[in-house]
């Protein structure tokens, strides 16, 4: 069967886009309440005003700078922790099935103790994002680790490795794209932190903003948060799969 | 080399560490409370947990927070096993859906949803209702995306064979299809399982009257920590063992699917 | 009245880039007697797959036809059973459950599917194997399931797409003297496809050398070597001299076909 190589991309964009039309039809003619609902047209006017007012830009900084601290310390603390695990074998038994249980388990139900414990505000936003973003980092960079090729190994011992050797110029070129795909997933999980620690928590930050239009009921200002939220993620997510590629590339 | 997913075998040496490590920091914790290296006030011991759980079960304040939870956790996930398993199927079955709705749908998938949390309450409320959603919305694209694959990456030969024994498609879609999509199925309601339990937390803590995420913040606010830890300690372990079940449930339907190409 | 009867087939498929229409099969005509095992030899390209899934039912035909007992093919049919070359089994069954399966799909009634079950289970040589699933078994041992599955719906024709062309070597001589164990003791009609001269003269009593660009028939060579066949046939003269006939055929159409492309 020949496969057909140029698919119409457009077919992919024919739903949201009329979606958003509907939308904004049925919210002029007056089906839907604005209030509740906003439009497509709306969203843009409030993303304009937003955008010109410094309050925007004093949130917007404060989470990238929760961000970026929370999600610099999942990453350094997540890989340090991956090579201690890698390291020393007790480590690695008593770490490890904790690992796979905070992976999995919902470890969110901890956050109103965080509260406590570091008040509201950077720190318990920070911790929060570090700690969610941390898991999968660690998880993904034993993995990789551990998934290196034995015959390769055997190869290099036959050549006269010794364990700095292998650890340097096998394991560890073979475990970066598996930290990078941790990276990524630990940037999503990170966000998500983020977003519910100053939603929660915070006076300060988008999710704070999102909370606080949640509670007046500015929809419009609210969807605008959203989407910037949504852009940053992207935009992390995106540049890490970037890396990932380039990194794949050079590995077959 | 040992694995080290929770699916693996129960009792291996790593999970018997693994407990023992548990198991010691347990018993500090509990010492701690005696030896005040760190202000009760703030940890707890595992014993004030306990008793502090104990009380809540008798007040019945624990089943009406966990009955709420649980209700808004299965209406939401049956909906979106039903809906993301038929909507999916409808998808790997048909290109032209596949076509059209993919690009839609993994635009949806990738967006976190704690963010539209609050818009979901603008328009739900802070009953019930909202949380189901929000569980709901959170379940489906796992287990739809992985319906839909599952059922593309059926062995066309498979389909081939039943056609020439005369199979209708009714009959390709139940003896073939679905059979073939089944483990990809499951492991879309795990993942929908843990995206879902982190949607009714999280909802429950921004704006609820009941619920165990209600609870958790309420405990929270009056520093009442060993009510907070018993009710984290129950999420936490629920949340754990569900997964956990249906991870082993996956492992189960995936053993006949082990490479077939390296006995050839 | 011949058992299966092709005249003048013709397939074609419209080619999606607008390149046409190419033609997979010309003007086919043979006449296959009841209990006759028939090979089709040729090279990739030449139809004779084709031919199969069009007996079978599952392509539709543009010219000519397709006629079995007399009655033309309209959709697969109870009178024929297909064994493919990746064996099309299900992974999730049993080798028990997956040898039901074509009978489920045929309706045979609920009483006779264990009996037949078992018997064809044990006629493959499968016995004990009944609860394994496919990924335990062997290439070899997979391949006898789908002959199972096709030989429990009892039918009239049997049609193999090269069943052992994913097997080793080894395997598929052993399969090939298992098939025409079976062969004379359940006497189907068979139509059996392959790449390989040698299987397809071991095998058959009649061996349909076909060519490509269109797919046509060569020639029909009649084997007069006489059951039963052992593996010692493989050595004898008549068997080698049957061989470079054949290969003669398939070089020739080679070349012309070569000296068409460059025309």
């Amino acid at each position: 069967m020949v496969s057909r190589s140029r698919k119409p991309w457009f077919l992919g964009a024919i739903v949201p886009a009329v979606i958003l039309l509907f939308w904004e039809v049925f919210v002029d003619i007056g089906v839907l309440n604005p209030f509740f609902v906003s439009s497509p047209v709306r969203i843009v006017l409030a993303a304009h005003d937003q955008l010109a007012t410094a309050e925007f830009y004093r949130h917007f900084l404060a989470s990238i700078v929760s961000y970026a601290t929370g999600f610099g310390l999942a990453a350094v603390l997540g890989i340090f922790l991956a090579l201690l695990i890698v390291r020393f074998k007790y480590i690695e038994y008593s770490l490890e099935p904790l690992l796979w249980f905070c992976y999995s388990a919902p470890l969110i139900a901890l956050f109103p103790l965080f509260m406590i414990f570091l008040g509201p505000g950077y720190p318990t936003v920070i911790t929060l994002t570090g700690l969610l973003g941390m898991i999968p980092i660690t998880i993904n960079t034993v993995t990789g680790f551990k998934n290196a090729d034995r015959g390769l190994i055997r190869v290099a011992r036959s050549f006269g490795a010794g364990p700095r050797d292998i650890f340097w110029k096998i394991l560890l070129p073979n475990s970066l794209p598996f930290t990078v795909a941790g990276l990524r997933i630990g940037a999503g999980r990170a966000l998500i932190g983020l977003v519910i620690g100053e939603m929660l928590a915070s006076s300060l930050g988008l999710g704070a903003r999102i909370s606080y239009y949640g509670n007046k009921i500015r929809t419009s200002d609210l969807f605008v948060e959203v989407m910037v939220v949504l852009l940053l993620g992207l935009t992390v997510t995106q540049g890490l799969r970037f890396v990932e590629r380039k990194l794949e590339r050079h590995r077959d | 080399m040992k694995k080290a997913k929770p699916s693996g075998s129960l009792c291996t040496e790593k999970t018997i560490v693994g407990s023992a490590t548990v198991l010691f920091f347990l018993i500090l914790w509990q010492l701690n409370s005696s030896a005040r290296l760190i202000d009760p006030q703030y940890i707890s011991s595992p014993s004030q947990v306990l008793m502090a759980g104990i009380e809540t079960i008798r007040s019945r304040a624990f089943f009406l927070h966990w009955s709420v939870s649980l209700a808004e956790f299965l209406v939401g996930m049956i909906f979106a096993v039903l809906f993301g398993v038929i909507l999916g199927c409808v998808i790997g079955r048909f290109k032209t859906a596949s076509d059209l709705l993919d690009p839609a749908i993994m635009a949806l998938y990738s967006m976190p949803r704690v963010t539209i949390i609050p818009l979901i309450v603008i328009w739900f409320g802070i009953g019930m209702i909202s949380k189901e959603v929000v569980v709901f919305l959170g379940a489906v694209f796992p287990i739809l995306i992985n319906a839909a694959a599952g059922i593309k990456q059926v062995d066309p030969g498979i389909i081939r064979a039943a056609k020439s024994f005369g199979a209708s498609e009714s009959e390709i879609f139940s003896k073939v299809l679905l059979p073939g999509a089944f483990p990809y199925i499951i492991a879309g309601i795990r993942l929908g399982i843990g995206r879902g339990l982190i949607g009714f937390i999280i909802a429950e803590m921004y704006a609820a009257t009941k619920g165990v995420g209600y609870a958790l913040m309420d405990a929270g606010e009056v520093m009442k920590t060993d009510e907070l830890l018993f009710y984290a300690a129950t999420v936490i372990l629920f949340g754990y063992a569900l997964i956990f079940l249906f991870g082993r449930i996956e492992v189960r339907y995936t053993k006949h699917l082990a490479d077939m190409r390296s006995l050839q | 009245m011949a058992h299966l009867q092709l005249e003048g087939v013709t397939v074609e498929y419209q080619q999606p880039a607008s390149e046409g229409v190419f033609t997979a099969l010309e003007d086919i005509s043979l006449d296959v007697e009841a209990g006759e095992f028939i090979t089709l030899v040729g090279p990739s390209g030449c139809g004779k797959s084709t031919l199969l899934l069009a007996i079978d039912g599952l392509i539709p035909v543009q010219n000519g036809k397709i006629l079995i007992n007399g009655k033309a093919v309209d959709g697969p049919g109870g009178n024929r059973a297909m064994v493919f070359q990746e064996f099309g089994l299900l992974p999730w069954r049993t080798v028990e459950e997956n040898v039901k399966f074509g009978m489920e799909l045929r309706k045979v009634p609920a009483d006779f599917i264990p009996r037949k079950t078992g018997q064809y289970i044990q006629l493959v040589g499968l016995e004990g194997f009944e609860k394994h699933y496919p990924h335990q078994l062997s290439g070899g041992m997979r391949q006898r399931v789908g002959i199972a599955r096709a030989l429990a719906v009892n039918p009239e024709i049997l049609l193999m797409d090269e069943p052992f062309g994913a097997l080793d070597a080894q395997t598929r001589e052993e399969m090939g003297a298992e098939l025409l164990r079976i062969w004379e003791t359940e006497r189907k009609t068979i139509l059996f496809v392959t790449h390989s001269i040698e299987e397809a003269i071991f095998l058959g009593q009649r061996v349909v050398v076909m060519a490509s660009s269109p797919g046509r028939i060569r020639k029909v060579i009649e084997v007069e070597i006489p059951y039963p066949r052992t593996i010692f046939v493989l050595d004898s003269p008549q068997f080698t001299s049957y061989k470079s006939a054949i290969r003669k055929l398939m070089e020739e159409e080679k070349k012309s076909r070569g000296g068409r492309r460059e025309s």
